[in-house]
């Protein structure tokens, strides 16, 4: 590997690289995201790689192979998909790999029973573009992720990655970078929604020597994994969007936060920067510009708070991560004291687009207010569960329906969790709602960094708020009265109505205690921490009062309000329920019906699961 | 910088002008005036914490209305209108202090708290706090933990402005505690009694026993010394061995003491009857003069 | 491998400093406490008490902070963990799937509570929010080996798959 000095040594090289990609044959893209991952993606991997060896294609092997980041479609996945046609394979075993290797590579056949059918009108797609789960999306910001091995710089060199970088470095001043972000409108994808630009300004006035760069990876929320995505499958545009924000805002250090659960994600990146240093394109004077920039990676320790802006530079200075007031910015006094730029990731990965096309072009996508694309992690009760991006200010029925193909066995739409566990949930009834910032928190919820958790009739709006809670209450630093006393006594609150002891007053102290936590927590995790409470409260309020009133959980949910009953009818006797039963609480004779004993049973549900019959009922 | 050199600033509080200097917080300032702000976790001497949120108020400044924890709010530049006992303050601090009240039944200073803001006790939550593995409890801990409102005085006192270090928060949530390290007595403890005397809820317990210093419930223990003069106990060893490395006083116990480290063995009584002996040798004393010092 | 090793104190403080090493010329601000630990953890599978103290010792940091940090941050343990080590993933995801009533299955099963470790060393259990993996769920993993889409049914099978592993490596 050669040192670039100069712009122009760097688009050389990119000229070769794209030549010699052109050329190329084929190569299979093998999606190593982590929801493939637990499919089995690395069982495939290995089985192709042996097969390649078996057919002598082994000399070629990194130029065929590529292990990438997530292509989104998690549902289907372990995900193959054969370039350059893109040939969309699914849920591929390691049996399948000497077909693939010996139909796909060598030949140029297409294995049909790979290929992925929509189960709604049995419709058969070949390629990745096709399908309707893709093609309805708009993808910017995930767009190279199956092009791109994330351990290879080159990869990202070839579609054009670092080619703003370089032109900024020759054509531009920063202040020039400045006003590009200011005009195109992006704000921060963490979840506030904060304009990038104006953030980069205020970094940018403050008076100071010494200024850091942060981009935010500690994504916490649990049902999100977007950034990891990023992170894993493309880390050098993470990277470039950092090395633009440095240079717009005249900084020499900076750090990313990676939350440690996303080892990947750790490993890839520092491969990436180490990469990017000796190339020339990251350390002391990148290109020849006289511009010096700098970056490690710093593994987070498993807190969600961490998140938030303040306890994650508590965490980078070494101390446990407790948030304090910010009175005083981040962009005036952060981590060190000194003014810190604090980025999330998409954010970052957004730069170097609207560098490179501009911010007309950004803002094309999405809405005057809302400009750009969101990534939204799609799962839950859904058909489709995987990462979906699409223009901002798209309505959340054409999310799920038209990407997500609608509710897991066709069932009613019940409402959708956003925001993760500082968002809440939003009801069926106002499925037509657009997705940006304004419109998601003025139903009482927020984009935050894109979960978004679909549920149908048998998820209990109370469990769920009670689920949430106890998860803030568990990631609560600790520091401040009203979250974590606030916190326990909601929580506590939501268990005794969960086991039927709850009381109708008790509706009134929830709404007490949520108002004292968002008016007097110290941070944000404890100020929204009440949201998904509140709003199922204002949505779904007569499910609590069925569990209150009559002890009932409609959802047939919350463990201490239901009973499994066996109907004689359809029960043969078998006795396989009896087998699995751990409370021994079901009694009858072979070949008679069943029945439970009612205060024996612990609910855990499994009888209903084994029956072959479907003759055991929740009620 | 001296005094006159610090930036004045003008603020109203409830249509009164007052002021201070800039960089002070909020909360001291406006207590000077007389507004009784209420505060749990602020300590003069300490660095300012923002915990216990007891002393949120409204302000007023670019036209935006909010709420505010005044421990932390620096004052500066800018337009400010403070309102330091709003309806929705009170209620605030009512719910915080009911919350505290669940917390810590024992403690006095919430007891009064509670009366003056009209406050009565709601049920407490089934005790769902676990210390981490490897704590035992104590007659001396459990003691703590009714009166312990968490607000990190003693912490802060330790660490920020003692440097000793010898306790700190562990765990996160509901397990948040403080504890000397490994819950095991701590080393580092001086015994100087700053967490003691910082502590507003009577949490910590210091007493001397025998040779020694005891604070609890941090399980420190630490010998004292025994006056030259009078033969009495006083000073925690460590203490004064702490002292001394902090103005270089090279400190050798066992040898002839030089003026400085004789006069700090010797209990404040002694010392000051030592002093007096020496003034009335050099004559920079006059008899008659002894009953004054 | 018959038991489970435990290092010794001596064994314990010579590798700690080994690891401690590499961190001694960092400054204030280039020291990361966090990845030191974290460094530490990746050793022993936790967090020896006598490590922290060394550390503190030789990098003249108050164990304190050490200690704080160590009990803050989820992937710290102060206790050895266990052989096999089962994680029972409560994302949002996962949860609204079921996950609850499998984790109370293998809390059943194994007789212990998330965070704990077995007596015998041989599990430790712990719960963990969202792998990414929302597309299995319900989700458990075993010494790095998904299970996904789980139903209680396969949680015994699952266990007893797990024991069998553990008992054949006991006897080889």
């Amino acid at each position: 590997m050669v040192k670039l000095k100069t712009p122009q040594e760097l688009e050389n090289l990119r000229a070769s690289l794209q030549k010699q990609l052109k050329y190329s044959a084929k190569t299979i893209s093998i999606c190593y995201g982590s929801s493939c991952k637990a499919s089995g993606a690395e069982e495939v991997i290995t089985a192709i790689k042996n097969e390649l060896e078996k057919n002598n294609l082994e000399t070629n092997l990194e130029r065929i192979i590529k292990e990438t980041g997530c292509h989104g479609f998690c549902e289907q996945g372990p995900l193959v998909l054969i370039k350059p046609q893109n040939i969309f394979y699914c849920r591929v075993k390691p049996e399948d790999a000497s077909r693939i290797v010996k139909k796909s590579i060598i030949k140029n056949e297409i294995i049909a029973d790979l290929l992925f059918q929509d189960p709604q009108n049995e419709n058969i797609f070949t390629t990745e573009e096709e399908i309707p789960f893709y093609k309805k999306q708009t993808r910017l910001l995930m767009q190279h992720n199956s092009d791109i091995d994330p351990r290879r710089l080159e990869d990202y060199l070839a579609q054009g990655g670092y080619s703003a970088l370089n032109k900024v470095l020759t054509q531009n001043t920063p202040e020039e970078i400045l006003e590009k972000v200011k005009s195109s409108g992006l704000r921060g994808r963490g979840g506030a929604g904060f304009p990038t630009g104006q953030k980069w300004e205020s970094c940018r006035q403050a008076e100071s020597e010494i200024k850091y760069l942060i981009c935010n990876a500690d994504e916490g929320d649990p049902g999100c994994f977007q950034d990891a995505s990023l992170v894993e499958g493309n880390p050098h545009q993470v990277l470039e969007g950092m090395i633009l924000g440095a240079y717009a805002v005249g900084i020499t250090t900076g750090y990313i936060y990676i939350r440690y659960e996303y080892p990947v994600a750790v490993r890839n990146f520092r491969e990436a920067i180490e990469q990017a240093r000796d190339y020339g394109l990251l350390g002391e004077n990148i290109l020849d510009s006289g511009f010096s920039f700098d970056v490690q990676v710093k593994r987070g320790g498993g807190a969600f708070v961490c998140g938030e802006s303040s306890a994650l530079i508590a965490s980078l200075e070494g101390r446990p991560g407790e948030p304090r007031d910010k009175y005083v910015r981040n962009t005036k006094k952060g981590l060190w004291g000194k003014p810190t730029l604090l980025n999330n990731v998409k954010t970052l990965a957004s730069v170097p687009l609207i560098v490179e096309k501009g911010s007309d072009w950004f803002r094309q996508f999405g809405t005057s207010s809302s400009p750009g694309t969101m990534i939204f992690s799609l799962t839950g009760k859904i058909k489709h569960t995987g990462l979906v991006e699409i223009p901002m200010g798209i309505s959340m029925h054409s999310l799920i329906w038209d990407i997500g193909g609608g509710i897991r066995n066709d069932k009613p739409l019940k409402a959708v969790q956003t925001g993760g566990p500082s968002g809440g949930c939003i009801p069926a009834a106002n499925i037509d709602l657009p997705l940006d910032y304004e419109h998601l928190s003025n139903a009482g919820s927020m984009l935050g960094s894109g979960g978004m958790i679909v549920m149908d009739e048998n998820t209990c709006m109370v469990d769920v708020a009670r689920y949430f809670l106890s998860f803030t209450q568990q990631e609560s630093c600790g520091k401040c009265v009203p979250c974590r006393e606030g916190g326990k006594h909601l929580l506590h609150t939501l268990n005794k109505i969960t086991r039927g002891e709850g009381q109708i007053t008790d509706l009134t102290l929830i709404r007490e205690i949520s108002e004292a936590m968002q008016k007097g927590a110290l941070c944000n995790l404890g100020r929204q921490a009440p949201n998904p409470v509140l709003t199922t409260l204002h949505y779904f309020e007569n499910e609590y009062h069925r569990h209150i009133m009559d002890q009932k959980c409609p959802a047939g949910v919350c463990r201490h309000l239901i009973s499994f009953y066996i109907s004689t009818e359809d029960c043969t006797g078998c006795g396989k329920c009896m087998d699995v039963c751990p409370e021994e609480a079901i009694r009858g004779e072979k070949r008679e019906p069943h029945h439970i004993l009612q205060g024996e049973c612990n609910r855990c549900g499994i009888c209903q699961e084994v029956c072959p019959e479907n003759a055991i009922s929740k009620g | 910088m001296s005094w006159n050199d610090q930036q004045l600033i003008y603020i109203s509080v409830e249509g009164k002008k007052i002021s201070g200097f800039a960089g002070e917080n909020l909360l001291e300032v406006i207590n000077r005036e007389g507004f009784e702000v209420p505060y749990l976790c602020h300590h003069p001497g300490l660095p300012a914490y923002g915990a216990c949120r007891l002393c949120t108020i409204q302000i007023q400044t670019n036209g935006k209305t909010s709420l505010v924890a005044s421990c932390t709010y620096p004052l500066r530049e800018e337009e400010l209108e403070v309102f330091p006992h709003t309806e929705e303050v009170w209620e605030l601090r009512q719910m915080i202090i009911k919350l505290l009240l669940a917390q810590s039944p024992k403690a006095e200073i919430i007891q009064n708290l509670a009366r003056q803001y009209r406050v009565e006790m709601t049920a407490q939550p089934e005790n769902e706090s676990e210390f981490v593995a490897g704590t035992k409890t104590t007659e001396a801990l459990q003691e703590h933990q009714e009166k312990c409102i968490l607000c990190g005085r003693c912490v802060r006192a330790c660490g920020k402005l003692l440097g000793n270090n010898a306790i700190s928060f562990a765990s996160r949530g509901i397990n948040r505690h403080v504890t000397p390290p490994l819950a095991e007595p701590p080393e580092a403890c001086t015994g100087c009694g700053a967490c003691f005397h910082v502590c507003p809820t009577g949490a910590i317990k210091m007493q001397m026993e025998n040779n020694s210093l005891k604070i609890e419930p941090w399980q420190a223990e630490v010998n004292l010394f025994t006056c030259p003069g009078c033969g009495k106990q006083h000073f925690p060893k460590k203490n004064i061995q702490e002292v001394h490395s902090r103005i270089n006083i090279d400190y050798k116990p066992d040898h002839d003491f030089a003026e400085a480290n004789s006069l700090a063995e010797l209990c404040p009584a002694c010392r000051r009857k030592h002093t007096l002996a020496q003034g009335l040798a050099s004559k920079t004393i006059t008899k008659g003069m002894e009953n004054i010092l | 491998m018959s038991q489970h090793t435990i290092n010794s104190k001596e064994q314990i403080e010579q590798i700690t400093l080994k690891i401690i090493t590499s961190y001694r010329h960092l400054s204030e601000e280039e020291m990361d406490w966090i990845a030191l630990l974290q460094d530490i953890q990746d050793q022993f599978r936790y967090l020896p008490p006598d490590g922290l103290k060394l550390c503190a010792r030789e990098l003249n940091v108050p164990l304190s902070q050490l200690y704080s940090i160590a009990t803050f941050y989820t992937c710290f343990s102060l206790a050895p963990r266990g052989k096999t080590e089962i994680q029972v993933c409560m994302g949002t995801a996962c949860h609204i799937r079921g996950a609850e009533p499998i984790l109370d299955k293998i809390l059943q099963q194994l007789a212990l509570n998330p965070g704990e470790t077995s007596p015998d060393l041989e599990y430790s259990l712990e719960t963990v929010n969202c792998v990414g993996a929302c597309a299995r769920g319900p989700l458990v993993i075993i010494n790095s080996n998904y299970y996904g889409n789980l139903t209680m049914g396969q949680v015994e099978n699952l266990l007893s798959k797990t024991r069998d592993i553990n008992g054949e490596g006991k006897n080889g």
